[in-house]
């Protein structure tokens, strides 16, 4: 499991996540992941384009990070889920805690709706 | 001044001196009582008015002195004074006169009235070659220490070691053996929530199997005739240990209460959820199949925080309806809305299968995951047999799949089947 950071316009975290989002890979990525997204405080997006496997440790880290954020008063966007890691997420009704959109484009305009 | 030059053998009065302190270390258990077994070996083979044992406290790099006859609870910074001297150096250092060495610090002897004259100090290592500690021995009786002294006081400081490390060692174990058995009683605690006896349901077959990948699980299941009607329910709490089945069981507990106090599903559901939410910690939720069968009309109602896929296997076609969660796992935050809950209609022969992640993400040593396919294979080749034998061949599949790879995660499964008339 891989992680890049960047910021976007309109003062957005966007972390881009590549590989296996599942127990292990849930585990690399914990303390940064958490770092990069929560502690900021900003809002963020999250690319899972490159995410090919979810599993409920993966689910698990965005809905804490999710969580942290709206504790935060930020909030969290997931955009470019392939087919089975969508179908994961949709599975334990992740939608109704994280908006899920298809396209970066979508995740931006979803913050500033 | 510090020891560099060789060191004399030891003679054979000296040689029995040490292998009786060897003896007499072998005994002790405890970390007090094998220090006090040092220190007094050390007074009595050095002739030594008084002798100490300073343990290296590596959290906060400080000197702790753990026995002295007088003196408890000392601490020193590494660097100050003999001792810290000694553990920065990591060489014995002999000083004849205390009060005319610059490293001596005297407040030790102001608090204690002692008059330091000369001392012996030397580090533990032990037999990994890691600092432990330092020994120190002070006022040799009609004399200082000569090198004679040091080279005792070095197969002294060796058996010291050992010892200390045996004895941590053992303290070690002892502690894990407490956990094991506090984990035991845990485990005592979260297997009494779970039905003892599964309700009799006429028309109805139903089975429960519940494997925890460590000593307590996160996962629970509640089966149980209610005012209602008959009560299912499947939990699992991210991750497995103590915490999670913390959770599981306060969420089975509250559900309970809920449902006592004359709750309908939704409204079961919601305040359950809500009050995971306030009392869980952050980071942890529970997934949730909570569902009423309404055992006259084969009717079943369901509402499911995060917890999926749930299969409906229709005997008739011999297929899985599956379905997904109505919310979010449980606890991960207040509602605000509710979807309704899935209404599904029994036929004759047909199941209700509720599997946690353990079986549909149990990996294979390739990595590759049980899935919800082999399920499908499973039940439609055993459908019609009792819920406890389909039970057995789900196990069966997934240990044929795993092939010897170790069970990472909890496995539970609640199978309700419509049994077929006559």
């Amino acid at each position: 499991m891989d992680m890049q950071v960047s910021e976007l316009g309109g003062n957005v975290t966007c972390v881009r996540l590549t590989g296996r989002l599942d127990a292990p890979g849930a585990d690399t990525i914990d303390t940064r992941f958490t770092v990069a997204v929560v502690a900021q405080g900003r809002n963020a997006v999250i690319d899972l384009s490159g995410v090919t496997f979810v599993a409920s440790m993966g689910i698990r880290l965005l809905i804490a990070s999710a969580r942290g954020l709206r504790q935060k008063g930020a909030t969290l966007v997931l955009f470019g889920a392939q087919e089975l890691v969508y179908t994961a997420l949709d599975q334990a009704a992740l939608d109704q805690i994280i908006p899920i959109v298809a396209t970066e484009q979508q995740a931006i305009e979803r913050l500033a709706a | 001044m510090n020891a560099q030059h060789s060191t004399p053998p030891l003679s054979r009065q000296d040689m029995e001196a040490i292998l009786a302190v060897t003896r007499a270390l072998a005994a002790p258990f405890d970390l007090r009582t094998m220090l006090a077994e040092v220190t007094a070996a050390a007074c009595r083979v050095l002739h030594a008015e008084r002798s100490s044992v300073w343990l290296h406290d590596t959290g906060s790099d400080e000197m702790v002195l753990e026995v002295a006859s007088d003196i408890r609870q000392v601490r020193l910074a590494v660097g100050s004074g003999l001792v810290g001297a000694c553990a920065h150096e990591r060489q014995l250092i002999n000083v004849p006169d205390c009060y005319a060495d610059p490293r001596f610090d005297a407040s030790v002897d102001q608090r204690s009235g002692f008059h330091t004259r000369c001392s012996l100090t030397l580090p533990l290592v032990d037999h990994r070659g890691g600092f432990v500690g330092v020994m120190q021995v002070l006022n040799k009786a009609n004399g200082v220490f000569d090198a004679n002294d040091e080279t005792l006081a070095q197969a002294l400081a060796a058996q010291c070691a050992v010892a200390l490390a045996r004895v941590r060692m053992t303290e070690a174990l002892i502690e894990g053996e407490k956990m094991r058995q506090e984990l035991e009683l845990a485990r005592v605690v979260q297997m009494s929530t779970l039905p003892a006896q599964l309700p009799a349901l006429a028309g109805y077959d139903m089975h429960a199997t519940f494997l925890p990948a460590a000593l307590t699980g996160g996962d629970t299941y509640d089966l149980a005739l209610i005012e209602q009607g008959l009560l299912v329910v499947l939990g699992d709490a991210t991750g497995h240990g103590i915490a999670p089945a913390l959770s599981v069981t306060q969420m089975h507990a509250m559900l309970r209460m809920a449902f006592r106090l004359g709750a309908d599903l939704e409204t079961a559901f919601r305040q359950v959820n809500d009050q995971l939410a306030q009392t869980l910690p952050s980071g942890r939720f529970v997934t949730a199949f909570i569902g009423l069968l309404d055992a006259a009309a084969h009717r079943l109602r369901f509402v499911s925080g995060g917890q999926g896929p749930i299969l409906h296997f229709r005997a008739a076609r011999g297929e899985c309806v599956p379905y997904k969660a109505t919310s979010f796992p449980m606890g991960a935050m207040p509602l605000s809305s509710l979807r309704p809950a899935v209404e599904v209609d029994l036929a004759p022969g047909d199941i209700l299968v509720l599997l946690t992640d353990g079986i549909y993400e149990y990996e294979d040593p390739d990595g590759s995951q049980f899935g919800v396919q082999r399920v499908e294979q499973v039940l439609r080749a055993h459908h019609r047999e009792s819920t406890a034998a389909l039970a057995s061949h789900l196990l069966q599949a997934v240990q044929a799949f795993a092939r010897g790879a170790p069970q990472d995660d909890d496995v539970t499964m609640v199978l309700v089947k419509r049994m077929v008339a006559g």
